[in-house]
């Protein structure tokens, strides 16, 4: 190590001290149903840098959730390896928080008890949790619902204690698996734009599945597009729309009818997984 | 159908039935003693209520159908949450249990007796045997709910809290045995029906104490208003234990969005 630090540090280099994620050549086969194996995915490259929104699109069943799932260390590859900050992940940590389609709250804990969890796991102190978790709800817009049980709220509402959770655990790297999947259209848009808000205000590196190319134009800053099973990485997409952005911009911006019609013909071009 | 009208329909199917076993007897429908009229049998049960004798024996037989109960409840859900998280376990421990289902536990009394009266005097032996029967009885389906229970934690949740740093003991505990509650408490209103009615069967088999044998004592001198009259008793007390826990839970577990 000594010895490679002491050359000129190359631009290749350079990259790979600065991704905070880092895939080579990731890799997973599951048992099929009846017999052998079915690749789900083929060997994915992939650099996420501090602070970037990056999007994954690919059909559905293309291995989009097992690959988030690699990342967050819940279940291995079967080849190439994940970094995260340069450490080989081996397992859930703290480093990477992860939000769900379905919410995945604990039913049994109120709002603020499942926000408070969270905190208490980090090793906040008692004293500090209430005021903590208060401030975590009112970042994503739950101000009045603390003492609600899950089964109280609607999608929507569930979905940002479930982001509020995941920020209680501070982590830098956040992993969505299509978190808006089940929501109404017009929760959804909404929750688009306070995500950015929150992702403006916390810097967070946000790892973020979905099936919307519209979505995936708004929020990224890129567009992974996988390749149907045994999934590759098939193209890389920067909008490089201005930010802070509205979403009226975006639609007007005069590159977004063609990216959004290239992204759409490469996925037709997969076909379902 | 509003709830109203499904209501009174219920009820009406109740007062019909309760109507005939009042006219029957009355009318010549049922000719002998056997089957005294409603209004005699509910007289009657007013005088058990009040006889003391009967009382010491609900007592006794309380003391049984709790410690059955308890016991089956100790062994089965812990037995159940370890089955339903622990693979092994449950290839080893379910085809016993699936050997025991369709033997009717209560039957199993006898040789029990059997059993224990070689080691034991026979006051102790058939004491042991009612407990046993009862807690038998009530294992299975306390132990297969909470292997349900266990099993069908989403993983989501497993996952979120091994994200957050916990460590598998305290996952264990406030992630498994909370997901598990609703399908345990539901194995519970369960095993409550089956515990009373294991402990009347076991009584009346093996007599000496207990209501069991309060109400074959009846039948034997022939008080067969009587013999009615505790049969009642019995099946309001499963009915109102059945009434009160499923109000109860219903009540405590706020969150639960099913019913027990
Ligand atoms: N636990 C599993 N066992 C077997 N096959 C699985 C499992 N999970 C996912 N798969 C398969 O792997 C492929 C990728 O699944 P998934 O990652 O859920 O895709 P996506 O999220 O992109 O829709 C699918 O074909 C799916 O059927
Ligand atoms: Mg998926």
């Amino acid at each position: 190590m000594a010895a490679e630090a002491a050359h000129p540090v190359d631009s290749a280099r350079r990259e790979a001290d600065e991704a905070k994620l880092r895939l080579s050549g990731v890799a997973k086969s599951y048992a099929g149903r009846r017999r052998g194996t079915v690749q789900a995915i083929g060997g994915i490259d992939l650099d996420v840098r501090p602070g970037e929104f990056v999007s994954l699109v690919g059909p559905s069943g293309c291995g989009k959730s097992t690959l988030l799932y690699i990342i967050g260390g819940f279940i291995g590859a079967d080849g190439g390896s994940v970094l995260c900050d340069g450490r080989e992940v081996s397992g859930p940590g703290p480093d990477r928080g992860i939000v769900f389609q379905e919410f995945a709250l604990f039913p049994w804990k109120t709002v603020l008890g499942n926000v408070t969890w969270a905190l208490a796991r980090r090793g906040v102190s008692r004293k500090d949790r209430p005021e903590q978790a208060r401030r975590l709800l009112s970042l994503v817009g739950l101000d009045e619902a603390g003492r609600l049980y899950p089964s109280e709220l609607s999608g929507g509402m569930k979905q940002r204690v479930a982001i509020a959770r995941t920020l209680a655990m501070d982590s830098e790297v956040l992993l969505m698996d299509e978190p808006f999947g089940a929501l109404d259209a017009q929760t959804r848009a909404l929750l688009q734009e306070e995500l950015l808000r929150i992702w403006d205000e916390t810097g967070k590196t946000v790892l973020f599945v979905t099936h919307s190319v519209e979505e995936a134009l708004y929020l990224s800053d890129r567009i992974v597009v996988l390749s149907s099973r045994p999934s590759r990485v098939r193209d890389v997409i920067t909008p490089g729309f201005p930010r802070p952005r509205t979403r009226e911009q975006v639609l007007a911006d005069s590159s977004y009818a063609a990216l959004y019609e290239r992204i759409w013909a490469e996925l037709r071009e997969e076909g379902p997984a | 159908m509003t709830r109203l009208r499904a209501a009174s329909i219920s009820v009406a199917a109740v007062l019909v039935l309760l109507g005939c076993w009042e006219a029957a007897p009355r009318t010549g429908v049922a000719p002998d003693q056997s089957l005294p009229p409603l209004s005699k049998v509910l007289g009657e049960v007013w005088n058990v209520l009040r006889d003391g004798d009967f009382r010491s024996q609900v007592g006794l037989s309380a003391g049984r159908w709790a410690a059955g109960l308890g016991l089956a409840v100790l062994i089965g859900v812990p037995l159940g949450i370890a089955m339903g998280r622990a693979q092994v376990l449950r290839r080893l421990v379910e085809p016993l249990l699936a050997l025991l289902y369709p033997v009717p536990k209560v039957a199993l009394v006898i040789p029990l007796l059997l059993v224990l009266g070689l080691r034991m005097p026979s006051e102790r032996a058939g004491e042991t045997a009612r407990i046993v029967v009862i807690a038998l009885g009530c294992l299975i389906p306390l132990t297969v709910s909470a292997t349900h229970g266990a099993a069908e934690v989403e993983p989501c949740l497993l996952w979120s809290a091994r994200a957050a740093g916990a460590g598998p003991v305290r996952r264990l505990l406030t992630i498994v045995l909370p997901a598990a509650l609703p399908q345990v408490l539901s194995g519970l209103r369960i095993a409550l029906a089956v515990s009373i009615f294991s402990l009347v069967g076991a009584e009346l088999l093996v007599r000496g104490k207990g209501v069991g044998a309060y109400l074959f004592n009846a039948y034997d001198i022939g008080r067969y208003e009587r013999v009615w009259a505790v049969t009642v008793l019995v099946a309001l007390a499963g009915l109102g234990l059945d009434a009160v826990y499923a109000w109860t839970v219903r009540r405590a577990v706020r969150w639960w969005e099913g019913d027990v």
